[in-house]
């Protein structure tokens, strides 16, 4: 029967990589469906062979059992509120706000940094509802927007690390986030980690990841892909020209709307009036909705996105199909030889494992965790027990920023794509620099705080948990300093042929790797030098995966694509 | 109290280095760009679990 996990994990991940990769020109839900019918089919096989009728007639319990309701009642939940936020004009009520706060003594570079990351502090069930309210404002910044306030270097700069923001804030959302996956396996062990053990090292990361967005589209992608964005810079006969600024109005339902949401949003979090289901909060909120704002249910169901949502299901039936019929066996077979390959052992494995949705990224980050965050736990003292809850903690904290933060850079209907269409630039534009800023600064930070802030926090009774902000402190400014000089440095080195600027780009990106493959392992086996170097091997190994998924030129690309992929 | 002031501390971090790659480089910028990743830390810190 061992044959037959390797048989069903191979269905998978071929079906994966050759959508990834555009051979199956189909949305990956219906690919994750087709995945789990043919996983299913051969299981039947296999047991009816093997087992007779009996076992065949169990698969179906055991493939649904591994469907997890919560995340997606609460993803449900969180839509629907924001679609009464959207129908009573709250998003309009934000961008008030954020005209006067303009004005203030922060200037138009304190409010841009709010605004930048406005999506992680809202921290919505997914980054598209936020992208979709204010990318359309962000636009208007630029000359072909009408205020002509910013150019198009600053402009690009804008959307790119707003959208990676949006792109990340559903991770660390408290309302179906894709966090909470994670938080519910480590719940056997941290008993309060549903209430967001996950979040603060996300939203840390995702900070600062954000950050180093905005200075790798500046430095390098602008430099890599100049001719690929399709922004105009304002003429010369337009500069000093003072340009109106469009009227925005906001009803007062928008603002009871938005306070609503701001109130469900902090009881669900805070939880005072005792223990309750984030739904039920949520659905509450929804419900003074319609009696404050006089907004109808269906405006509510119009909130609903539906990628998200079936992209969980299908992540859940796939994950569910390869459960039932040992995939998940099989795989943590294979990562289980990994440990024994000598370079790499058990640091070095799981510098891949943290990266790996990084390396495929799909459309939603909800799909591969849903069937990947389930072997992630079977590391810890669960089955294979190469890490105790602590170290578990600490991985599932770095590889959950890291995927949650995939469908950034994914080329299948990736949330980044609506940023890149906003600023009119070729499909990949943005991938390097979110994928640069997933790997080599989200997972190791996150990691570091989980250590060093969260454990603590969250099993304060065990005296070996520390709170130590000043090594946190220490290792942002490190990481953000070496990952400063090797943007800076390619910067220097970057010319014109596309095929060099190629292999710069990836030695930056192995460099990077190295480093956060090396943090890693020590934050989960401190000063252990094998372990250090063994997660530096495999931070490698994963860095010139994703570095060579990194287009060398768009336009070429785009054209290779769109006539179609050769066989 | 040290969640808030970890989170202050990377908001300004990243408020800084985001006004820098808006070309937003004299010192007042920079400063307004620190104020702005000050308060963004300040909300973010204040919206989680402590």
């Amino acid at each position: 029967m061992e044959i037959l996990g390797y048989l069903t994990l191979g269905i998978f991940l071929t079906l994966m990589l050759l959508t990834l990769f555009g051979y199956i020109r189909t949305p990956v839900q219906t690919v994750l469906v087709m995945s789990t019918i043919l996983c299913l089919i051969v299981g039947g096989i296999f047991r009816f062979a093997y087992s007779g009728w009996d076992a065949v007639m169990l698969l179906p319990n055991e493939f649904l059992g591994g469907i997890i309701l919560h995340p997606i009642t609460a993803l449900l939940t969180g839509l629907f509120l924001a679609g009464g936020l959207k129908a009573s004009g709250g998003f309009e009520a934000l961008k008030v706000i954020l005209r006067y706060l303009r004005r203030s003594p922060i200037g138009l570079v304190g409010t841009l940094v709010i605004l930048i990351n406005l999506p992680v502090i809202s921290s919505l069930p997914c980054g598209r509802i936020l992208a979709a309210a204010l990318l359309p404002l962000l636009f208007t910044f630029g000359f072909e927007g009408g205020l002509g306030i910013l150019t198009k270097s600053q402009l690009i700069v804008l959307i790119g690390a707003f959208t990676r923001n949006a792109m990340g804030s559903c991770g660390p959302s408290p309302i179906g986030g894709v966090g909470q996956i994670g938080e519910g396996f480590l719940g056997s062990f941290f008993p309060t980690a549903s209430e967001g053990i996950l979040r603060a090292p996300q939203a840390f990361s995702l900070m600062l990841g954000t950050a180093i967005v905005a200075i790798f589209l500046k430095m390098i992608s602008q430099r890599l892909y100049p001719e690929d964005v399709a922004l105009r810079e304002a003429p010369p006969s337009a500069e000093g020209v003072e340009r109106k600024e469009p009227e925005i109005v906001a009803p007062l339902e928008g603002y009871l709307a938005l306070a609503i949401f701001v109130l469900s949003l902090l009881t669900a979090i805070f939880q005072p009036f005792g223990k309750m289901p984030v739904q039920s909060v949520l659905v509450a909120g929804a419900l003074l909705m319609i009696v404050v704002c006089r907004i109808r249910l269906t405006h509510l169901m119009e909130g609903i996105i539906l990628l998200p949502v079936t992209a969980m299901a299908s992540g859940f039936l796939a994950a569910g199909a390869l459960a039932a019929t040992g995939g998940f066996d099989a795989l943590g077979t294979l990562l289980n030889s990994l440990v024994k390959v000598p370079f790499l052992g058990v640091a070095g494995m799981l510098a891949i494992f943290v990266q790996f949705q990084t390396i495929l990224p799909l459309s939603c980050a909800r799909i591969l965790t849903a069937a990947l965050v389930p072997v992630l736990y079977l590391f810890g003292p669960a089955k294979f027990a190469f890490l105790d809850w602590s170290q578990l903690a600490i991985v599932m904290a770095a590889y959950i920023i890291n995927a949650t933060t995939s469908c950034g850079p994914s080329p299948l209907g990736g949330g980044g794509m609506m940023g890149e269409g906003t600023m009119r630039a070729e499909t990949g534009f943005i991938k390097g620099a979110y994928t640069f800023a997933s790997m080599a600064i989200m997972a190791p930070l996150a990691a570091i705080y989980m250590k060093f802030m969260n454990l603590k926090v969250f099993q304060p009774s065990d005296p070996s948990f520390v709170k130590d902000i000043t090594t946190i402190m220490e290792f942002a400014l490190a990481v953000v300093a070496v990952n400063l000089f090797l943007i800076f440095l390619s910067r220097r080195v970057l010319g014109t042929d596309s095929s060099r600027n190629f292999y710069f780009q990836l030695i930056g990106f192995l460099t990077a790797g190295a480093l956060a493959g090396g943090i890693l392992a020590f934050a989960l086996f401190e000063t252990n030098a094998t372990a250090i170097l063994q997660g530096v091997a495999g931070g490698i190994v994963a860095a010139m995966l994703i570095g060579l998924m990194v287009p060398r030129t768009l336009s070429r690309r785009m054209t290779a694509t769109l006539s179609g992929p050769e066989m | 109290m040290l969640t808030w002031l970890t989170f202050i501390f990377v908001g300004s971090l990243s408020g800084v280095i985001i006004a820098w790659a808006l070309d937003m480089k004299t010192p007042r910028e920079l400063v307004q760009g620190a104020v702005g990743g000050f308060i963004a830390g300040l909300l973010m810190a204040a919206m989680l679990p402590h």
